[in-house]
């Protein structure tokens, strides 16, 4: 082995001689030895230097472990000792050491146990480090490791949160989990969060949990770029510091609560328009269904509520003072809070209408008023629109009524009935007409038409038409010439070309009927005993038609008493489904249905019949009249009450031919009508298809009425009306007699010109 | 024929409900309903059938209905209804209380303020 001298470091030789002595005493570590028992037999100059003890203080007089502060003796006692008897050497123990003057030396401490050959004496060799920068180190270690720690949680906390954060949608949400985390910061159980709402008028306290914090809450802003200013409060347990990490901590809580905030709160501003589009749209749709004003506000209203208010009503304005044309309100509004009430004008063309009221739960923000007045102001329109074609359709209406409801001529060879029905679909007034007038002495003009076209033009031709044909009817000679006098006509009336009509002449005293048809659907004649017959002769083309060079033709039949005879517009028997062919079938099977009907009942029903209402596309008219009396007078009621009426009317005509008086008359029309409802309702139960026959007679100066059904009565007197009605019957009547076979007839008579007996 | 119509009018104090028309069991209930709608506010109700051209038991119990209610609430009530005229024969018929009935509208607007 080289010698160390030789080496490139011989410089340093004579230090390197140095005594072991030396070595010793200076090394850079204390130096004791101890005997089994702890006390100390040698030690280094070194440990003497660093605790400030005197050699002959410590050697032979003093044991390791009185030098340890209190802990050290335990730990030395617990420990160290029985560590260094089990294994024979202890490594790395941190221990303090009491130095002379008391202060502390922090030290790291090897023992090794060594034993004689000999004997089993001991010897403990023990090196002693010097400490305390490592002690230092080991400090900062540990505050470094605590804010380590408190970092982790930290960083945990707001992972957890942002992990919440991202699955709440709403702001409520957002806030109710930002308050709960900060709230499991501090330990606390009271807090509250507020923002400024979407239009920044208002405060708005989304969440609050446990009671309201007290005034040395931390306080905490919730400002996001972009997002709602707003607030999150905490209340602090009684005597919880929060300390500067737990500040931080709710500060970063508070910066991803904002940013959520924001999120949130656009989320709830693009489902709001969506909302508010989808709702718009539902309102252009719902006002799109009716062209009334009455049937557009309640939409509007329907609408409104409870999408948008608990309550709404539309006011509008006339001259006799302001109005509810339409109200609404939610099925559990009344309950809560009171609402408070916003009030719209309805406006549209610089026009006011009205005002659209509406009763909120809670005051509308700036956005929602902004949102409610476009709601306002395309209902404003829509109601205005209406408005405006009502009037419209008034002024037509007007017009039609006065020419359909003039006096229909009556006698007791004649009754005549008819009914108009605009169309259900347009709702708008068509060119129809019926007209039925005195032409000459016991003559008598019936007329049906139709002018192309609707509106008010429309109603205008039907009544210029309308009055050439009554002035017309005086001066020709028939039908047919009347006929040719309009074509000429037309030609000066635009409008009235195209027009289609069927133009009778009805003498009363033989039942000769005269008639025409200028491209119109054949009248129906139903004569006593035989089926209903379309009458197919007499046909040209419209009015004003080129094609019509040719003369116009007529055609008679002659009407025997008893016979009925309907005339009409096309619309009772065209529907766009079906060919005109089966409508007048379809009108043939239900007048020979319902052969007996009375005459009112019938024109007032055939229409619907015939063609359900919602189908109707286009408007009907028609007139039906009944010639002559027959020899008895026999009627059918159906299923209703409101066939009464028009059976008293037949009834009412025909015994206008028989000699009686009035009083008779009148008795009569009373016992049958009363003995009618009487079998509808218990006969019947108010059925349709289940008939009620009424059937009078006249006999040697008896009138004999029967009213028969095929239903069983369950009781005669069910009820007041009825017990009533038999109460008059029996005092208008005599011979009641309530034969039941099958069905029921009850059969009365009255001995004419002396009243009941 | 005439549908049953009715007409409601003020004359001072005392509520006129003037029926035309066929008052039929078809018509009553609505004819009912319109005018006991009134009494709750009336001070007097005079009811005109002077023009009712045919009247039935259904109309009888409409006007039996409106005397109950008048009755009920204290309502001075007049029906009028000129003898020989088509209601008033019905009303006899069915022993509707005479001292409601009057012949002429002068006559009821002084029954009903005397009530």
């Amino acid at each position: 082995m080289p010698d160390p001298a030789d080496t490139p470091q011989g410089s340093i030789a004579p230090l390197l001689e140095e005594s072991l002595e030396d070595l010793y005493e200076h090394a850079p570590a204390g130096y004791l030895s101890t005997l089994g028992d702890g006390l100390v037999v040698k030690v280094n100059q070194t440990f003497l230097d660093w605790t400030g003890y005197a050699r002959e203080d410590i050697v032979g007089k003093r044991r390791f472990q009185d030098l340890l502060t209190p802990g050290g003796q335990i730990y030395h006692e617990t420990h160290y000792a029985p560590l260094l008897r089990m294994q024979g050497e202890v490594r790395e123990i941190a221990l303090q050491i009491r130095r002379a003057d008391g202060s502390r030396l922090p030290v790291l401490v090897n023992s090794v146990l060594r034993r004689s050959d000999d004997d089993d004496r001991t010897v403990v060799r023990t090196t002693v480090f010097n400490a305390t920068d490592r002690n230092a180190y080991e400090q900062e270690l540990l505050v470094a490791r605590r804010r380590e720690q408190a970092a982790r949680e930290r960083t945990e906390r707001l992972q957890e949160l942002s992990a919440a954060l991202a699955a709440a949608l709403t702001e409520e949400e957002v806030a109710a989990v930002t308050l709960d985390a900060a709230l499991a910061v501090v330990g606390g159980s009271d807090g509250t969060v507020d923002v400024l709402d979407s239009d920044g008028e208002r405060m708005e306290r989304l969440c609050t949990r446990g009671s309201e914090p007290g005034a040395d809450a931390v306080e905490l802003a919730l400002d996001g770029p972009g997002g709602p200013a707003g607030t999150l409060r905490i209340g602090v347990p009684e005597g919880r510091e929060v300390s500067a990490s737990e500040r931080e901590l709710l500060v970063a809580c508070a910066r991803q609560s904002a940013q959520a905030l924001v999120r949130a709160r656009l989320h709830a501003e693009t489902d709001r328009n969506a909302r508010q589009h989808a709702l718009l749209a539902e309102l252009g749709r719902g006002l799109e269904q009716t062209r009334a004003f009455q049937g557009r506000a309640e939409q509007l209203v329907g609408l409104v509520v409870p999408a948008l208010a608990v309550a709404a009503r539309v006011e509008v304005a006339s001259e006799d003072g302001v109005h509810t044309a339409a109200e609404a309100r939610a099925a559990d509004a009344g309950a809560g809070d009171p609402p408070t009430t916003l009030e719209l004008m309805l406006r549209a063309r610089g026009h006011i209408l009205g005002r659209l009221v509406l009763s909120m739960a809670r005051p509308a923000g700036r956005g929602e008023r902004r949102f409610l007045q476009e709601v306002a102001s395309r209902a404003a329109l829509a109601l205005e629109n209406a408005r405006l074609y009502e009037h419209e359709h008034e002024v037509a209406e007007a017009l039609q009524r006065s020419m359909l409801t003039s006096e229909l001529p009556a006698g007791p060879r004649l009754h005549v009935a008819a009914h108009y029905e605009p169309s259900v679909e347009t709702m708008e007034v068509g060119g129809d007409w019926y007209d039925a007038f005195a032409s000459g002495e016991d003559r008598v003009a019936i007329v049906v038409g139709d002018v192309v076209g609707r509106g008010i033009a429309a109603a205008t031709a039907m009544g210029q038409l309308r009055s050439a044909v009554r002035a017309l009817a005086a001066a020709v000679a028939g039908p047919a010439e009347l006929l040719n006098r309009l074509d000429g006509f037309v030609e000066t009336l635009e409008i009235a070309r195209s027009a289609t009509l069927v133009f009778g002449e009805l003498d009363l005293r033989d039942g000769r009927f005269r008639y025409a048809c200028a491209g119109h659907p054949p009248p129906v004649l139903a004569a006593p005993g035989t089926a209903p017959e379309l009458l197919w002769e007499g046909r040209s083309p419209p009015l004003g038609a080129t094609a019509a060079e040719t003369s116009r033709c007529e055609a008679e039949v002659v009407l025997a008493p008893g016979t009925r005879m309907i005339l009409y517009t096309d619309g009772l028997v065209e529907r766009r489904d079906r060919p005109i062919d089966d409508g007048l079938g379809a009108l043939l099977t239900e007048l020979a249905a319902r052969r007996d009907a009375p005459l009112g009942a019938l024109t007032e029903r055939l229409p619907g019949r015939l063609a359900p209402q919602e189908e109707s596309a286009d408007d009907v008219c028609l007139l039906a009249f009944d010639y002559g009396a027959p020899p008895v007078f026999e009627r059918a009621v159906e299923a209703d009450v409101g066939e009464l009426a028009p059976l008293r009317a037949d009834l009412r005509t025909w015994l206008e031919a028989q000699p009686m008086s009035d009083e008779d008359r009148g008795a009569l029309v009373l016992a049958a009508s009363e003995a009618a409802a009487n079998a509808l309702e218990h006969g019947c139960g108010f059925a349709a298809g289940c008939p009620v026959t009424v059937r009078l007679e006249i006999e040697g100066g008896r009138a004999a009425l029967t009213v028969s059904d095929p239903g069983t009565w369950r009781s005669e007197r069910a009820d007041d009306d009825r017990g009533r009605g038999l109460f008059i019957i029996e005092h208008l009547m005599e011979d009641l007699e309530v034969v039941r076979d099958g069905g029921t007839t009850v059969r009365m008579s009255r001995r004419l010109g002396g009243g009941a007996a | 024929m005439t549908a049953a119509a009715l007409q409601l009018r003020r004359v001072g104090e005392i509520d006129v409900a003037v029926l035309t028309g066929e008052v039929d069991i078809a018509a009553a209930p609505e004819l009912r309903a319109a005018i006991a709608g009134r009494i709750g506010t009336a001070r007097a109700l005079v009811v005109d059938a002077s023009r009712v051209t045919y009247l039935d038991s259904g109309g009888i119990r409409m006007l039996d209905g409106v005397a109950g209610r008048c009755r009920e609430m204290g309502v001075p009530l007049a029906v009028v209804a000129p003898s020989g005229r088509p209601a008033r024969t019905v009303l006899d018929i069915c022993g509707f209380p005479p001292s409601l009935l009057v012949e002429t509208t002068v006559e009821a607007l002084g029954a009903v303020q005397r009530g």
